[in-house]
């Protein structure tokens, strides 16, 4: 593969360019042309040692076998909403100086406090890794100044980096998607706004008392039936709206929540989500419960309660219902559960 | 087995001069009657026939894979259309009396429009055109048949079908 000296990286510079003028503002001009006019401050203001970048050589490494954990492309596919971040795009790549280093380059696209859109072109740098999680200053490449923080602890899947971003006086919940290195034609996604939760909940299992979750909880379906006055086309009209949206919309599912026993480790909370959707079933396994307070997270496993990691659930408990949002893989679903009544 | 054979051809006969007879009265009978269709049912087996169509229409759909993909919704849709079509026949064979004939008129308005739909669905989804697909989707959901059954009181036609889950 052919490396861009001018940045460092080891692909080309050429598609950061590329992906930003389909994403949004014509003002951000590549991280790559940013990076080379950050590496020219840095370069007068710094004596350098490292050849092509002109950013000093951190104090502090990041072994590669730590570092490369992280290594690849994303995009922000969900934030703290008060974070008023709308998309945004991670790069992490080691350099190809003389003694490579971790370094990345951060775009955001929000608004400021008075509603303005606002662009903001980053550098991650210096990166240190301790206890298992990656931390990097923000550093503006207008400016050279820090502007935030970065914590990313090590991912549980290859197809996200779940993490804070310290931004603009806050500290934000985060969640990279991981875009295919290949694709430059996509667009940036739009980042899902979320409320904050606790990154890693205190506790495990479902609650205080585990068994008070278990059993069966229903679906509520996320909007209106648009089948609803359609007869018996009704299954049609769902389809072709789902066909047409290209979305999972679920008309119909369950969550069950039971005890898992296993021979070697204590009995431990799982479940089972079934989702129905036209002309589809997905059942998710869930497991590796956590809480804090309303909050639940559990890790979604593929095939079986024993199968790869493939998604997250992240949800909140109130009473009866249960709000989450599922994340596997391309999907990002927002989903409500409730108990059904007692007969 | 002479004496049942000659039964069997006396009872022949018979049925044959019944339903000859049959004929000419009912023909005779119907002389008056402009608008083409059968005797004037009642509402109650109005609504009964109506709703065993529709039952058995919803019934035909519900053993219909359902399509999961553009590439299956053209054909799903072809064979929904093929069962619409048949129930609007089958309904539009029944006589409705005078206080029901505008509701029963307005809901075989929204069932032909439904199944023009159909069509005009099925032939997007077989052109890849989404956008084309929901807006025929829409139309069919806006065409309200279900609401319209209701109106004319055919409560199996107007309830929504479940999709089967796969």
């Amino acid at each position: 593969m052919r490396r861009d000296a001018r940045f460092g990286c080891k692909r080309p510079c050429a598609r950061f360019g590329r992906v930003s003028r389909r994403t949004s503002l014509a003002s951000f001009a590549g991280i790559c042309l940013a990076a080379v006019t950050t590496t020219a401050l840095v370069t007068s203001a710094h004596a350098t040692t490292g050849v092509g970048t002109g950013l000093p050589q951190p104090r502090v490494d990041v072994a590669k076998a730590d570092g490369e954990q992280f290594v690849g492309r994303y995009s922000i596919g969900e934030i703290d909403r008060r974070a008023k971040v709308t998309s945004g795009q991670l790069m992490i790549d080691y350099t190809d100086t003389e003694k490579p280093f971790l370094i990345g380059s951060l775009a955001i696209y929000g608004f400021d406090r008075d509603g303005r859109q606002q662009t903001s072109a980053a550098i991650t740098y210096p990166f240190s890794f301790a206890d298992d999680v990656l931390t990097g200053r923000v550093i503006s490449q207008g400016t050279y100044r820090q502007i935030g923080s970065i914590r990313l602890p090590v991912p549980r899947s290859t197809e996200e980096l779940s993490g804070t971003l310290g931004w603009r006086g806050g500290t934000y919940q985060v969640v990279f998607d991981r875009l295919p290195v290949s694709d430059l034609a996509t667009a940036l996604p739009q980042a899902k706004q979320i409320d904050a939760v606790p990154l890693r909940l205190k506790n495990r299992g479902l609650g205080a008392r585990d068994s008070a979750f278990y059993g069966r909880w229903e679906l509520v379906p996320s909007r209106d039936d648009v089948g609803k006055a359609s007869s018996l086309y009704a299954p049609l009209v769902r389809a072709a709206t789902a066909v047409s949206d290209d979305e999972l919309v679920p008309d119909s599912g369950h969550l069950q929540l039971f005890e898992v026993e296993s021979r070697f480790d204590p009995p431990a909370p799982g479940g089972m989500m079934t989702l129905h959707a036209p002309g589809s079933t997905r059942a998710e396994f869930l497991t590796d419960f956590r809480w804090e307070g309303p909050w639940r997270t559990a890790i979604v496993r593929g095939g079986s309660d024993g199968g790869p990691v493939v998604g997250r659930f992240t949800g909140r408990v109130s009473g009866d219902t249960l709000v989450g949002t599922l994340r596997n893989g391309d999907l990002s679903i927002e989903l409500t559960f409730t108990r059904p009544k007692q007969r | 087995m002479g004496l049942t054979m000659t039964l069997k051809g006396s009872r022949s006969a018979l049925l044959a001069c019944v339903a000859l007879a049959g004929g000419v009265a009912v023909a005779g009978c119907g002389g008056g009657d402009d608008d083409g269709g059968g005797e004037e049912l009642s509402r109650a087996a109005l609504v009964r026939q109506a709703n065993a169509a529709c039952r058995r229409a919803a019934a035909g759909i519900a053993r219909i894979p359902v399509a999961a993909s553009i590439d299956e919704l053209g054909s799903y849709a072809e064979r929904v259309h093929t069962i619409g079509t048949r129930l609007y026949d089958e309904v539009s064979q029944l006589t409705p009396s005078q206080p029901d004939r505008q509701a029963f008129e307005r809901y075989l308005r929204a069932l032909s429009t439904s199944n023009a739909q159909l069509s005009a669905l099925s032939r997007a989804a077989d052109a890849g055109d989404r956008a084309a697909v929901g807006a025929a989707a829409g139309r069919v959901a806006r065409a309200e048949v279900g609401t319209y059954a209701a109106v004319a009181g055919f409560d199996v036609c107007s309830e929504a079908s479940p999709t089967p889950t796969s």
